[in-house]
């Protein structure tokens, strides 16, 4: 696994961070967000460059940088940075919105200095299938790759995508997972619709106000079982359940009755075998709408369970990451699951009525060996996984 | 792999709307290409728009009236693939839809920029911001058409519709769903014109084009243009020719077939790049007749090889003697392939239903 978030860069930072119930989220510094109706967010600020084998930095978007080093991450706590490249693999990634900075970059220069004094070099990272291409060539790998963009729903379902390609047998190995960055094209949308709170994100609380922003990259290496085993790997975890379902409902506004939502958990949870859930990593976004449907999804999934069900976001301390929510969180969970720790919903305060959910007010410890994690997003978009702790003792 | 047909074709195309309009542009119609008339910013610039913008027409789009040309395009070439394949819905959970995007909405992008720059955080309409993200088009026609099982948006270039039509292929596989609609989308935009010139391709199009998949169970009476026997995407960024040999093998050794037994290949490649794999193949693209459409350019070589297939015989600019052929029934296996200058390839077999 390799991840970079607000709360840093590699999987010992952001699980400490996480444990410790911090908060990533600060006044953004890439741009005067001042003039906006929230000013803050979870931006990767400690992440400035990567280290480059084979492509230059000159061309690249902040995306695939990020990728690069989550990616570079990932392949080496797999132990399989120096082998990728001696077969075909899958790379499926999820972004909403690819190489936005550099996309922003362009257009702001073609409406202030003319279409003719726009640098076209800008163009080609700004494209969001050219960051797995980017993957490829730095890596030197070869296979197949396939670019989701699901809203926020996008890593979940890269994931969900790459989990299918093992289990069918098509590939031996997959390289999945989300990214996005933080630009002012998204902070400036997501203020238009008034989603972004001007305080803080306070999933499941009555006061909550809309979402903080949040940049980075969640990357995993899924491996067929024995294949895994044979290399004597180092097993994180399973995956075991992915479903998938689509409101049909609104552009920006979920189902109230999250029917569908419940859906993609209950298809995720046949998927898995139906197993006893310990933990549900919502994707708790902090505005009045998400949170109320999600709570009916897991009701709806759940029955009386719902209730009894520890459930945590943890948007309020790196942000919300859009199409690499589901694989950063997906990580989250993985380790919630191999430290047996759940990790707090900050800012919880005053509960909700309308979100009648078990939610994780602090840091504590938890006997976790299966862990949902859900990601829904704009265009009705859901999808869910479910993780279980390896070697399974259940 | 399940025997899969295609059920339902919609093109919306420069040519018109619906599969005798784009039939007729690669059967003597004339030329498509003509000066842009949406910007005046770049004199000189040709390509292939859609001239009519009534989605009217082919859905209810009252709902959807300040939607991006991209999502009117895609809705509108459901609608088509929908009425083509003889349903009245597909509404519901046993349907699912996988749509491939190469751009997106950048008109709405490029004023939402604008305005953001010019007019400050209070300019900017919201609607510029939700129906310019890459997904709307697919969030959009699953709500116009009720479609609740997995939606996806597959990001490409030329090769995104095959991959898409290749993702479509897997639900139907995987879900408990009746039917997977592939929808493939794009609209003009000056700035995206201006790079596609300095980077040597000058005539772009933009439409849509959607196709129906469904399981050939004989549960329903329905149209049955062809059925996908292969397919396969590779990508080996060094090595363009050995990606797209690769993507074509994988497809054609799914299929159960050889080289030689392909009556026609439609093929997209990038300006400038040639593969001799294919030159005993008989072979042309509808690109050639519409200007470039990226990822639409190859929805609309699937839903003309199905209607080639349909009909057994070449459109007039695709055949060799220009003349529909007495026996019209000699058309089994057409490849469609595409290879973009990433070395991204994907490749699709779709043969006659015996």
């Amino acid at each position: 696994m390799g991840i970079i978030s607000a709360h840093g860069t590699g999987i010992e930072d952001n699980w400490l961070n996480v444990a410790e119930g911090r908060s990533g989220i600060k006044e953004i510094e890439s741009f005067d967000s001042s003039r906006y109706r929230g000013c803050s967010g979870g931006e990767a600020a400690g992440f400035t460059d990567t280290h480059l084998d084979r492509l230059k930095n000159k061309r690249l978007d902040r995306a695939s940088l990020l990728l690069i080093h989550a990616v570079r991450e990932a392949l080496s706590k797999a132990d399989i940075i120096n082998s990728i490249n001696d077969e075909d693999i899958i790379l499926s990634l999820g972004t909403t919105l690819g190489g936005m900075l550099s996309g922003q970059m362009f257009h702001q220069e073609a409406v202030k200095k003319g279409i003719d004094k726009a640098r076209v070099s800008l163009v080609s990272d700004y494209l969001a299938h050219y960051q797995p291409v980017n993957i490829f060539r730095e890596f030197d790998l070869r296979g197949d790759t396939i670019m989701f963009s699901d809203a926020c729903a996008s890593g979940a379902n890269a994931i969900g995508y790459a989990y299918r390609c093992i289990g069918n047998g098509e590939h031996n190995t997959a390289v999945c997972g989300g990214y996005d960055t933080m630009s002012e094209f998204t902070f400036a949308g997501f203020n238009s619709l008034m989603a972004v709170s001007p305080a803080m994100c306070r999933p499941f609380d009555i006061n909550r106000d809309g979402l903080v922003l949040g940049e980075g990259a969640g990357i995993l290496v899924l491996e067929e079982l024995r294949s895994a085993l044979g290399r004597n790997a180092n097993i994180f975890a399973e995956i075991i359940g992915y479903g998938k379902s689509s409101d049909a409902y609104h552009m920006t506004s979920p189902d109230p009755s999250g029917r569908q939502a419940s859906n993609a958990i209950s298809s995720a949870l046949k998927d898995a075998g139906n197993p006893d859930i310990d933990y549900i990593n919502a994707h708790g976004t902090g505005t009045k709408f998400n949170d109320a449907m999600e709570t009916a999804a897991i009701t709806h999934s759940f029955g009386d369970r719902a209730v009894s069900i520890p459930v945590s976001s943890v948007k309020p301390m790196i942000g919300h990451i859009l199409g690499g929510a589901g694989a950063v969180e997906g990580i989250i969970s993985i380790l919630s699951i191999i430290n047996k720790t759940l990790p707090p919903n900050l800012n919880y305060n005053t509960p909700d009525p309308d979100c009648g959910l078990n939610i994780v007010r602090e840091t504590s410890s938890h006997e976790i060996k299966t862990a949902l994690s859900n990601s829904f997003g704009f265009g009705g978009s859901n999808a869910s996984l479910i993780f279980r702790e390896y070697p399974c003792k259940i | 792999m399940q025997n899969l047909i295609i059920s339902g074709i919609g093109p919306l195309s420069p040519s018109g709307a619906g599969k005798e309009k784009l039939w007729e542009l690669l059967s003597g119609s004339p030329s498509v290409i003509k000066e842009i008339t949406r910007f005046s910013s770049l004199p000189g610039a040709k390509g292939g728009e859609i001239a009519d913008k009534d989605i009217d027409a082919h859905i209810d789009a009252r709902k959807f009236r300040r939607a991006a040309d991209v999502s009117k395009y895609a809705m509108a070439a459901i609608g088509l693939a929908i009425n083509d394949a003889g349903l009245d819905s597909v509404r519901g959970e046993d349907s699912a839809m996988v749509a491939a995007i190469t751009h997106g909405a950048l008109n709405y992008t490029q004023d939402y920029h604008e305005s953001l720059l010019t007019g400050g955080v209070e300019d900017i309409s919201p609607a510029l911001f939700s129906d310019s993200v890459l997904n709307a088009p697919a969030g959009n026609a699953s709500i116009c058409f009720g479609i609740q099982g997995a939606v996806h948006t597959i990001i490409g270039g030329v090769s995104a519709s095959i991959k898409a039509s290749i993702m479509a292929c897997r639900l139907l596989e995987e879900d408990s769903i009746q039917r997977a609609a592939v929808i493939a989308t794009e609209e003009i935009n000056e700035l995206s014109f201006y790079c596609r010139r300095k980077f040597g391709e000058s005539i772009m199009s933009e439409g849509a084009g959607a196709i129906l998949i469904e399981r050939n169970n004989g549960e329903r009476n329905s149209q049955r243009y062809c059925s996908i026997s292969g397919f396969s995407s590779y990508l080996d960024t060094s090595d363009l020719d050995k990606s797209f040999r690769t993507a074509v093998d994988r497809a054609l050794a799914m299929a159960g077939i050889k080289k030689q037994d392909l009556n026609f290949a439609l093929v997209d490649m990038p300006p400038g790049i040639h593969s001799g794999y294919l030159d005993n193949i008989q072979q042309n693209s509808v690109s050639r007749y519409t200007g470039n459409a990226f990822c639409v350019s190859s929805i609309w070589n699937i839903i003309i090889a199905a209607y080639i297939i349909d009909k057994g015989f070449l459109p007039e600019y695709f055949s060799e003697t220009g003349k529909k052929p007495d026996n019209a029934d000699n058309i089994k296996n057409v490849l469609v392939c595409s290879l973009e200058k990433t070395g991204s390839a994907a490749a699709m077999v779709l043969t006659k239903i015996a």
